[in-house]
């Protein structure tokens, strides 16, 4: 065996070596305007393959926006390093096993941004029924005009409707014949028959959207216990409220605070800190200029909401919380949002018209 | 509504003065195309298809951008900022990946880091593709300060000096970190 310095030297001469081998073979790569031109076209084409789907009806908003900004907000909580959705997955599992069947949840987003896409609304969840507000824009700086949409929706076993309130997309040919079917100072109320929204509420379940309940105990709470005796290593601020609560806020400001956030949240859900986090400063800089916000009520040991804002590449905020009782009937109920002058439509003609169109196969 | 065709502009096309932003982009990124393939090259160790990928998809995010920035220059220092950005994001993936590599790859970065500190390699062995893909994937698991002083010295050959002054310190500190970062580059070669 060298000793420690000869083999320091060693390595640094044959680094340098490997080193001048490699800006040799760089000197030999191909930067022809072939190539060039080549990966050029890839990235048109890449761009355009993006942009095509963009608009894939109502479920959009039922679906994937749902379940983006809810899985965001869990996984930004807990961030582990074993990929956003395993470790939302693995959240919601745990958090589903302490559930119990009559919790209901409600998730606010204000503004949430998130690259070309903003979302804002207003949901209450349970595990037979999903209803509240949308809106979304999507602008893309290559169209004239963004796609927007605002909607109410409700699903439920029994099934579901969405009120289109706006729906405008930038193609002028398309938002002419949209035109046709909501006209100007109308609504287009789609209706879904049962089969449909049960296939979108066992979707729901399955990605344990609907599972997330009044945490008695068990991880989160056991979480937040823990981040309100480490208050200084984390940097949080606790306030009591009038109602008995504690909200507890974690502005995310250094890297050694938000270090020791994730490992309390690993021990918390009985992680090996040491084994399973992995997390290098610039993983965790990204992370940085955010805020958690956790309402815990330490009589009931539970926590009533979270909220996350500015976190990542999202802006805005994400709340969800956590309350007994089932979702409000009137939410369900569609004449109280329809006037005289909404149009009906059938889920089933819509997705014709939308295919029509070719705005993509309506999901 | 399709976008301009990104090879659709040549090199050497005169800027009009009010030329859409979308055209200008795909001028200068054909302008500055070699500078930023060759950089990547160097910095994922040689490994001609993985530059393509990273180059196509700062060229893809470019493009997807609403503002380019004013300027030729301007605009070319941005593209670099992407797919600076890209490779960090490349990185932290291989360094994800490092811990699913193989016992016998890791073996053989065992087996490498003993030869290259127990004396010089044969020259062939330094210009072979495995130790330079050993070696780079030993690399990705350093920290982002280690890995681009690592590059910059033995990958970019630059000068202790050079490196001192861009980082504001005097040339026996670029040493110094230098060798805790071939030491922890030794370190993560040997880990199993």
């Amino acid at each position: 065996m060298t000793s420690g310095n000869h083999a320091d030297r060693y390595f640094h001469e044959n680094l340098i070596g490997v080193g001048e081998r490699l800006r040799a073979q760089v000197g030999e790569v191909d930067d022809s305007r072939a190539r060039c031109t080549a990966i050029l076209e890839n990235a048109d084409i890449q761009m355009n393959r993006r942009r095509r789907p963009r608009f894939r009806g109502p479920a959009l908003l039922s679906t994937l926006g749902l379940a983006a900004s809810l899985g965001l907000a869990v996984t930004l909580l807990f961030p582990l390093n074993s990929g956003p959705t395993v470790q939302a997955a693995t959240v919601l599992a745990h958090l589903a096993q302490q559930v119990q069947d009559d919790d209901l949840l409600e998730v606010v987003i204000e503004s949430v941004t998130m690259d070309e896409v903003t979302v804002s609304g207003r949901l209450q969840i349970s595990d037979t029924a999903v209803a509240g507000d949308l809106q979304a824009v999507i602008a893309d700086a290559n169209e004239p005009l963004p796609i927007e949409v605002d909607a109410t929706l409700a699903l439920s076993d029994a099934g579901g409707w969405i009120l289109l309130r706006k729906l405008q997309v930038p193609d002028p040919n398309v938002q002419t014949i949209l035109g046709a079917i909501i006209p100007p100072g109308s609504q287009l109320l789609l209706t879904l028959p049962p089969d449909l929204t049960r296939e979108k509420l066992e979707l729901g379940n399955e990605l344990k959207l609907a599972k997330i309940r009044t945490v008695a105990g068990g991880e989160v709470a056991k979480f937040v216990q823990e981040v309100m005796r480490s208050q200084s290593a984390v940097g949080a601020e606790i306030v009591s409220q009038n109602d008995g609560t504690v909200l507890v806020t974690i502005p995310l400001r250094d890297t050694e605070s938000l270090r020791n956030l994730i490992e309390i949240g690993a021990q918390a859900m009985g992680k090996d800190v040491d084994g399973d986090i992995d997390m290098e400063d610039s993983d965790l800089d990204d992370l940085l200029g955010g805020t958690f916000r956790i309402v815990y009520d330490p009589k009931a040991g539970a926590v009533r909401s979270f909220s996350v804002s500015d976190v990542a590449e999202m802006k805005g905020t994400v709340t969800v919380s956590l309350r007994g009782g089932a979702i409000d009937p009137d939410l369900l109920n569609a004449t109280r949002v329809t006037t005289p002058a909404t149009r009906t439509l059938d889920i089933g003609a819509a997705a014709g018209i939308l295919k029509a169109l070719g705005l993509g196969e309506p999901e | 509504m399709d976008g301009v065709g990104l090879a659709a502009v040549e090199v050497g096309t005169v800027m009009p003065v009010d030329e859409p932003q979308q055209v200008r982009l795909r001028r200068v990124l054909m302008d500055c195309y070699a500078t930023l393939h060759g950089y990547l090259v160097h910095r994922v160790g040689g490994d001609q298809n993985t530059a393509d990928d990273l180059l196509q998809q700062a060229c893809f995010e470019a493009s997807r951008c609403r503002r380019v920035p004013y300027g030729d220059d301007a605009c070319e220092a941005w593209l670099h900022g992407i797919a600076k950005n890209l490779l960090r994001r490349h990185w932290r993936r291989q360094r994800r990946q490092g811990r699913l590599l193989s016992i016998d790859h890791l073996q053989q970065q065992g087996a490498l880091v003993e030869a290259m500190e127990s004396g010089p390699l044969p020259a062939e062995r330094l210009a072979a593709t495995e130790t330079i893909a050993q070696l780079t994937s030993a690399v990705a698991t350093l920290s982002e300060a280690d890995r681009q002083l690592i590059f910059a010295c033995y990958f970019d050959g630059r000068s202790h000096a050079d490196l001192a002054k861009e980082l504001g310190v005097s040339p026996k500190t670029v040493e110094t970190r230098l060798y805790r970062a071939r030491r922890r580059l030794r370190a993560a070669m040997r880990e199993e």
